[in-house]
């Protein structure tokens, strides 16, 4: 064994304890290198909440919450017939949620109780608002020779062709539909007047998109802002009179929605005025995003944004993301804290322009569950494993655990640990992500 | 007694000084690793260990190798460290870990980092070795 204080020379009965002490050492070493290489190979989440410390720095499980929409009580004191949700999301495949509730008044209530989850992603848990209709600026045709434009959220018809021709619509513009598809917007005021043009009208003077908005134009950041969401057929083009009668305005309009933009290293997920930068590739990749799906930005455009809190595993989707549920072939637009389903195809293709996130919504239905016994030697304590090889077929990052509580009881924690069982597949499936990362990180 | 006590305590110090030495390769060793790790996948072992720490462990060890040599009067001999066949292998290291991080830049960019690293430590070799050299 190489020997790094060969000038010192022990005596032989200390040189013996010597070789054993080192051996001794060089096992402790071993055991754990082996227990953090088990930490990274066989990923284990531990989500801890204390109900009685509900603000604790420690506490790593954010979410639980009460259905009925009651907020979390302090005490840890659960009314009969309640319900308790948690959303975790953890990055990984797991294979195994241990859950453990431990109860300070009336045990009873929580034994034999039954512990479901279930995986999807967040937003899809919102509830479902009204489908969702042409997007404003929009230029429509019916087979029945009938002209439309979508102007703030209302169908609004052309009178006449005449007023198409005055006003300068290029005809090409116009998306044929079939009139059942009008019934997605409300009806608005006919479009009669040659002299204005209705809101959301969208205008190309010199380089520059523009959108009028209550007779003020609103400049596109860039032309790639604007190719997001809308084509460039759709524009008037006008000269710079243009501005006498309708001032521009100091506000940019930027990418659409939900758009995945790139500048420097960093990705960002813009919305609403606002840039997300997303926390790193693991949960870019855990969010359903694709690489090819990124534009990249100049800090110009990126500039118009107003830079927010890094977007972790933990958020939702923000508004502007589109899923689209491959098996049924449905999609959703997230809005304001409701999913909004896309029930048509010409108002798909409005919204064509952005990549959707693939999902599976039979990820809410099918439920894994346990029963909750007694931890042994441990009266106050409640735990139960929920498989979940069966969930992890279904697209998502997001985990959410129900359980209702048939009597009233008080809680004091409550955890979820997330584990994989220690297995030649498990380890395969680890080292290959790990090779992915390794691959995917060089060529980025 | 009171001598055999005073042999088993020096011997028992003397383990412990030896084992010092035998941590301290393994610790270095494995820093090393993690760092190879770490420039190929950051984050997989930073989010599982902190650096810092493995740092600091290896700072105590040092400080404790010294604190024990001195109370032994154990000496070395300065070492050599531009004759070292260490010093290859270590400067190998240090440019894989270092070109790993520059990957990100264009050629340009890694053209004028490296020559003013070089240097940089150009002129650090000639302060510490020339004047020893004199």
């Amino acid at each position: 064994m190489l020997d790094l204080t060969k000038e010192i020379q022990l005596e032989p009965i200390f040189r013996k304890k010597y070789i054993i002490a080192r051996i001794l050492l060089h096992v402790i070493f071993f055991i754990v290198a082996f227990f953090v290489l088990y930490n990274i190979l066989f990923a284990v989440v531990t989500l801890d909440f204390s109900f009685e410390n509900p603000i604790l720095n420690k506490n790593t499980n954010l979410n639980p919450h009460i259905s009925t929409g009651r907020e979390l009580p302090k005490d840890g004191k659960f009314l009969a017939n309640e319900t308790l949700l948690d959303n975790a999301s953890p990055i990984g495949e797991f294979s195994k949620a241990s859950v453990t509730f431990s109860s300070t008044e009336n045990n009873s209530a929580v034994e034999n109780i039954s512990v479901t989850i279930n995986k999807s992603y967040q937003a899809l848990r919102y509830p479902t608002g009204s489908p969702l209709g042409f997007k404003n600026g929009s230029l429509l045709t019916t087979p029945d020779g009938s002209y439309y434009m979508v102007s703030d959220g209302a169908l609004r018809k052309f009178s006449n062709t005449d007023t198409i021709v005055k006003l300068g619509y290029p005809k090409s513009a116009f998306l044929e539909i079939s009139k059942d598809d009008l019934k997605y917007n409300r009806i608005g005021n006919e479009i009669n007047d040659t002299l204005s043009y209705p809101n959301d009208t969208i205008f190309a003077i010199g380089d520059t998109y523009f959108q009028l908005k209550d007779g003020r134009l609103f400049p596109f950041i860039s032309v790639q802002a604007f190719l997001t969401q809308f084509d460039q057929t759709i524009a008037i083009a006008k000269s710079k009179d243009f501005f006498q009668t309708n001032p521009v305005a100091e506000k940019f309009i930027g990418f659409a929605d939900g758009t995945l933009a790139s500048y420097d290293v960093s990705v960002y997920i813009l919305s609403k005025g606002k840039s997300y930068p997303i926390m790193n590739p693991e949960t870019f990749l855990a969010m359903g995003f694709k690489w090819e799906d990124i534009i990249p930005i100049n800090q110009n455009e990126l500039g118009a944004y107003e830079k927010q809190k890094q977007f972790t595993h933990n958020d939702p989707h923000p508004d502007g993301t589109i899923f689209f549920d491959e098996k049924n072939e449905k999609y959703f637009l997230i809005e304001n804290g409701k999913k909004l389903p896309i029930t048509n195809q010409s108002i798909i293709k409005t919204y064509s322009k952005q990549k959707p996130v693939i999902i599976n919504t039979e990820g809410l239905e099918k439920f894994s569950s346990c029963t909750l016994k007694k931890k042994l030697f441990n009266d106050g304590t409640f735990t139960c494993d929920i498989p979940l090889e069966d969930l992890n077929n279904f697209i998502g990052n997001d985990y959410q655990i129900k359980t209702t509580f048939p009597n009233a009881t008080k809680l004091s924690t409550f955890s979820i640990k997330f584990s994989t069982p220690m297995t030649w597949n498990s380890m395969r499936n680890s080292l290959s992500k790990i090779k992915t990362k390794i691959i995917n990180r060089q060529t980025l | 007694m009171f001598t055999r006590k005073i042999t088993i305590e020096k011997n028992s110090l003397l383990i412990a000084y030896k084992l010092l030495h035998d941590l301290l390769l393994l610790m270095l060793v494995s820093f090393a690793g993690f760092l190879v790790i770490e420039g190929l996948l950051p984050g997989l072992l930073t989010s599982k260990i902190s650096f810092s720490k493995i740092v600091i462990g290896i700072i105590i060890i040092l400080a404790s190798i010294v604190y024990l040599g001195k109370n032994f009067n154990i000496t070395y001999q300065q070492a050599k460290i531009h004759t070292s066949k260490m010093l290859s292998g270590l400067v190998l290291f240090s440019f894989l870990l270092i070109g790993n991080s520059m990957l990100k830049f264009n050629f340009w960019e890694n053209l004028v980092i490296t020559l003013a690293t070089l240097l940089i430590l150009f002129l650090f070799y000639e302060l510490i070795f020339s004047s020893k050299n004199k």
